[in-house]
């Protein structure tokens, strides 16, 4: 990044609202930003809340359990990489079974 | 005289239970949910328990908004479906995708807001074409769907400065005139819905970030919202400090009236607005203490007297950690539900957890409350 220069206004708003972020003076209604975590490597870059790790690095902000959240990463694409894809290549992969958390044995088993 | 007197004592003694919603017998409104893998589940409110299953034609249900005359539910599915359910039978009456219709490939179309006649809907639409090495992915675009035709008849370019890469990820309404679409993004965008012109746009709010969706008009229908009128919790910016502030407003669709009340400073989150029956009371909930995915944040449940525009009670609840929230058609529960086959109700006077009301399919859309007289 230390190779890029901004050339316009825009540009600049961005560099002054990263380096704002950096800064160590923050509005009283803001509070200080806490460092932030270190993801595992191989997770994906979208937290919300993460598949292996929350937005803090642990695992207390996941759905618990973890079945709850699957049919939504699923239909959405929301983790391609972790679950499979609805709207592609696996339309049919949990036609069996109508709720995660109990039936999850019913889940179809496909290779990418 | 004293057969009056005793009658005006007995009315006296009487009149306060009378008034009192809880020693009301439960009205029985219905709650229509989508859940896993093509079903909308109808739930009486009164028993708690499920009394019907609609099977769905095209597709796992992915959004449901209740018809402008109420007697319906438009019901869009992850497949690209419409489906149109009769509230009274209980029956698909309408089913079809948008997929065909002239459209090269793939849509995606996420809510629909109806016309007065519900013979429309309007909605927002990015089509997708499958190449042999690539997808293209188009703009986004404003779409009208006719009903009868089963097919998009009309879309409309963004204007410019909202070509973002998911378009309007925001509520719509149509004025009870059918003439103007109300997208409810940073600020209240007005169109004219003959030629898809901005005409008109109140600015409410300076948003944290590009693209942050700052106004909440809440997730489905409020069963007790007034007709052409919304009623919502709102994040705005101070004129004079540009300090974020949240407040409560009411809009009126047929004449753009906007009142705002200012309650206090922004905090990080919160759901949409639902009323009570007869629209003194509020509730919604705040999460703080963090934004909503992060597990160190709270969750309480806010409640606001609607005529003073005053927050009049709050209290904590443990949550999960993902959910949707809405209110009961006569205002006395609480739902909490969503990421999983379960919800939870409270009750909206003391908060205390009343039972689990747990489901055969996981939940895929957010719930419909309809009322008896809807």
């Amino acid at each position: 990044m230390k190779h890029l220069k901004a050339v316009n206004r825009k540009a600049r708003r961005i560099e002054e609202y990263v380096a704002a972020e950096q800064g160590d003076v923050v509005a009283l209604q803001q509070g200080p930003q806490g460092p932030r975590p270190h993801y595992p490597a191989g997770c994906s870059l979208v937290f919300s809340p993460g598949w292996e790790v929350d937005v803090t690095g642990g695992t207390a902000g996941l759905c618990q359990p973890v079945e709850r959240d699957l049919y939504d990463c699923y239909i959405s694409c929301y983790w391609p990489a972790q679950v499979p894809d609805h709207l592609n290549n696996f339309p049919d992969w949990a036609g069996k079974c109508a709720n995660a958390t109990k039936d999850w044995r019913k889940i179809d088993l496909v290779f990418p | 005289m004293r057969t009056i007197l005793k009658a005006l004592l007995l009315t006296m003694l009487v009149l306060p239970a009378a008034f009192d919603a809880s020693a009301q017998p439960r009205t029985g409104g219905l709650l229509f949910l989508g859940t896993w893998p093509r079903v909308i589940l109808v739930i009486d409110e009164a028993q708690g328990r499920v009394i019907d299953q609609v099977q769905l034609q095209t597709g796992t249900p992915r959004d449901l908004t209740l018809s402008y005359d109420r007697k319906k539910v438009y019901v869009t599915t992850w497949n690209n479906g419409i489906e149109v359910i009769d509230i009274a039978t209980r029956k698909v009456i309408n089913a079809f995708t948008l997929s065909g219709g002239g459209l090269p490939a793939r849509t995606s179309a996420a809510g629909v807001t109806p016309d007065p006649t519900d013979q429309f809907l309007y909605t927002t639409i990015q089509v997708v074409d499958k190449k042999v090495d690539r997808f293209e992915v188009g703009k986004p675009k404003f779409a009208v769907v006719d009903l009868a035709q089963k097919k998009i008849t009309k879309t409309f370019e963004f204007p410019k400065e909202h070509e973002g890469p998911f378009g309007f990820a925001a509520g719509m309404r149509v004025s009870p005139d059918g003439k103007l679409l109300y997208v409810f993004k940073e600020d209240v965008l007005i169109f004219d819905l003959t030629e898809f012109k901005q005409v008109d746009k109140i600015e409410l709010s300076k948003p944290p970030h590009p693209g942050a969706l700052t106004v909440r008009l809440g997730g489905g229908d409020d069963p007790n919202e007034e007709p052409g009128v919304v009623t919502s919790v709102f994040n705005a910016t101070d004129p004079v400090v540009r300090r974020p502030i949240f407040g409560i407003a009411r809009l009126e669709l047929a004449t753009r009236k906007l009142d705002f009340t200012p309650v206090g400073p922004a905090i990080t989150g919160m759901t949409g607005l639902r009323l009570t029956p007869d629209r003194r009371t509020g509730y919604t909930v705040a999460y703080l203490g963090g934004n909503r995915v992060e597990p160190t944040r709270r969750t309480e449940f806010w409640v606001f007297d609607i005529a003073s525009h005053k927050l009049t009670k709050k209290h904590e609840f443990e949550s999960r950690s993902r959910f949707f929230f809405a209110l009961s058609s006569d205002g006395r529960q609480i739902y909490i539900y969503g990421a999983g086959p379960t919800i939870e109700v409270y009750d909206a006077q003391t908060f205390q957890m009343q039972r689990v009301l747990t489901f055969d399919g996981d939940i895929t859309t957010q719930m419909l409350v309809v009322r008896p007289s809807s």
